[in-house]
């Protein structure tokens, strides 16, 4: 009897034990294409525009490092990936070349990365947004309509991406050899987790493509400060987006 | 003696058009208060009987104006009263007007940039509101995708869900189209409610 009761437990403790292996995931790796992949990250503001400033802390700074980072994960994850940044340097770049960068390339996704600011401080966490036109028209346009509203056109898609990319900044990753952390430990990052918006975001207008903004995080709270201020976390953050994006990438093309 | 006469006569014009420039300006500036209604100068209601808002004696409303919840971090719907005027428009400027002063509960958040003000509300033919404000809800605002949003549709909530008729709201900074408030959210179409958090029904 004793033997039988073990043996169900064992049973029942058997799909927890793999669900709880399954939530550990490996690096993705070896993204080839026939056609090739062109990725385009755009670190939002830049020059004159310095975004949110925070006792003295710039969101054009944090944003620029953090896609460089990305920049190099992305270059990695497969020899037919072409990764564009809409700026390389502190310089003032419209929204409409930015995106008319994308649009140029015929990019596969582009990416908007931001710094969030909430008048909340305890308000904390990363954030998705994608272009949702429903504020807007009150559903998706029939016909042809004007440049910024094409996003519109990519709305599934972008909202498909933007679960990758939370999904992957949720998970447990096993970071990739050569990462910041050596490799040999399971990955969690401390963010929260904000809920996505759909709006009419002006880093998004006109982009034809899936299509997504993320907010790394809120620079007026104080612990999503310090992560965003440290560049071992930042590196961390951008590998765990990194993972979203080529799982996309791999699972769509 | 008849010179005398007229150079009195000459005199007291000059001083009657004096007069008069004096209170005609006095008179505009009480009916327009060049413009900007600012909550942290005026009370509301003498910014609301100065603009003639409603007539005394008239029943009032109840209306939820969106402000912040200081936990949730998202809205917080509180319960206003405004008077029953005829005209729509004027109802919708008292519910803006409450909004701009911000809310008095220590728990609650202003979404709006410090010292954003109401300048003018109003409707076109096509029931669109057109809500002008001052230059702080633009210069004041701190940046970031969170924070501009909010201060958008706190307004755009507050208007639409309170006042069915309004088909969208279009806002204006110091009577001008404004392509974002800090690269964020984009200003320049007509503006729906936001129905996508939980917490907007009234």
């Amino acid at each position: 009897m004793k033997t039988n009761n073990m043996l169900l437990a064992a049973l029942l403790l058997l799909p927890a034990s793999l669900f709880a292996a399954q939530s550990t995931i490996p690096p993705v790796t070896d993204l080839q294409t026939t056609a090739g992949v062109v990725v385009v990250i755009d670190p939002a503001h830049g020059g004159g525009d310095r975004g949110v400033n925070v006792k003295g802390i710039n969101e054009k700074d944090i944003t620029l490092k953090a896609a460089k980072y990305l920049k190099a994960g992305m270059e990695k994850a497969g020899k037919d990936v072409t990764v564009i940044l809409t700026r390389n340097a502190d310089t003032t770049v419209s929204p409409e070349d930015r995106v008319g960068r994308a649009n140029n390339h015929r990019a596969d996704i582009y990416i908007s990365i931001h710094c969030d600011y909430s008048v909340n401080e305890s308000d904390s966490g990363f954030r998705l947004c994608y272009y949702g036109g429903e504020k807007i028209f009150g559903g998706k346009p029939q016909q042809a309509v004007e440049w910024s509203t094409v996003p519109l056109y990519h709305l599934d898609e972008s909202v498909k991406l933007a679960g990758f990319v939370e999904r992957y900044l949720t998970a447990t990753l096993i970071p990739e050899s050569n990462s910041v952390d050596g490799g040999d430990k399971n990955d969690t990052l401390p963010l929260g987790k904000r809920s996505p918006l759909a709006l009419a975001h002006l880093s998004l207008a006109g982009t034809d493509m899936p299509a997504v903004v993320i907010e790394l995080g809120n620079m007026n709270n104080r612990d999503d400060m310090n992560y965003l201020r440290d560049d071992r976390m930042l590196s961390r953050i951008m590998y765990h987006i990194k993972e979203g994006l080529v799982r996309y990438l791999k699972e769509g093309l | 003696m008849e010179n005398n006469r007229k150079d009195r006569k000459a005199g007291n014009g000059f001083i009657y058009s004096l007069i008069a420039v004096v209170v005609f300006a006095a008179a505009y500036y009480v009916v327009t208060g060049t413009g900007v209604l600012n909550p942290n100068e005026r009370t509301i209601s003498s910014a609301m009987s100065a603009y003639k808002l409603y007539s005394e004696g008239e029943k009032k409303n109840t209306v939820v104006l969106f402000f912040g919840d200081a936990v949730s971090g998202g809205y917080r719907p509180v319960k206003a009263e405004i008077y029953s005027s005829k005209l729509p428009v004027n109802r919708i400027k008292q519910t803006l007007l409450l909004l701009t002063a911000g809310p008095s509960a220590a728990d609650c958040r202003q979404f709006l940039p410090e010292g954003t003000a109401l300048k003018e509300a109003y409707l076109d033919p096509n029931n669109i509101l057109y809500v002008d404000l001052s230059t702080e809800f633009a210069s004041n605002c701190r940046g970031g995708t969170t924070s501009e949003y909010y201060a958008v549709y706190s307004i755009v909530n507050t208007v639409m869900l309170n006042f069915p008729a309004v088909r969208g709201v279009r806002i204006l900074v110091d009577g001008a189209e404004k392509k974002s408030l800090a690269g964020h959210i984009m200003l320049e179409s007509i503006l729906k409610p936001d129905t996508d958090s939980g917490d907007v029904n009234i």
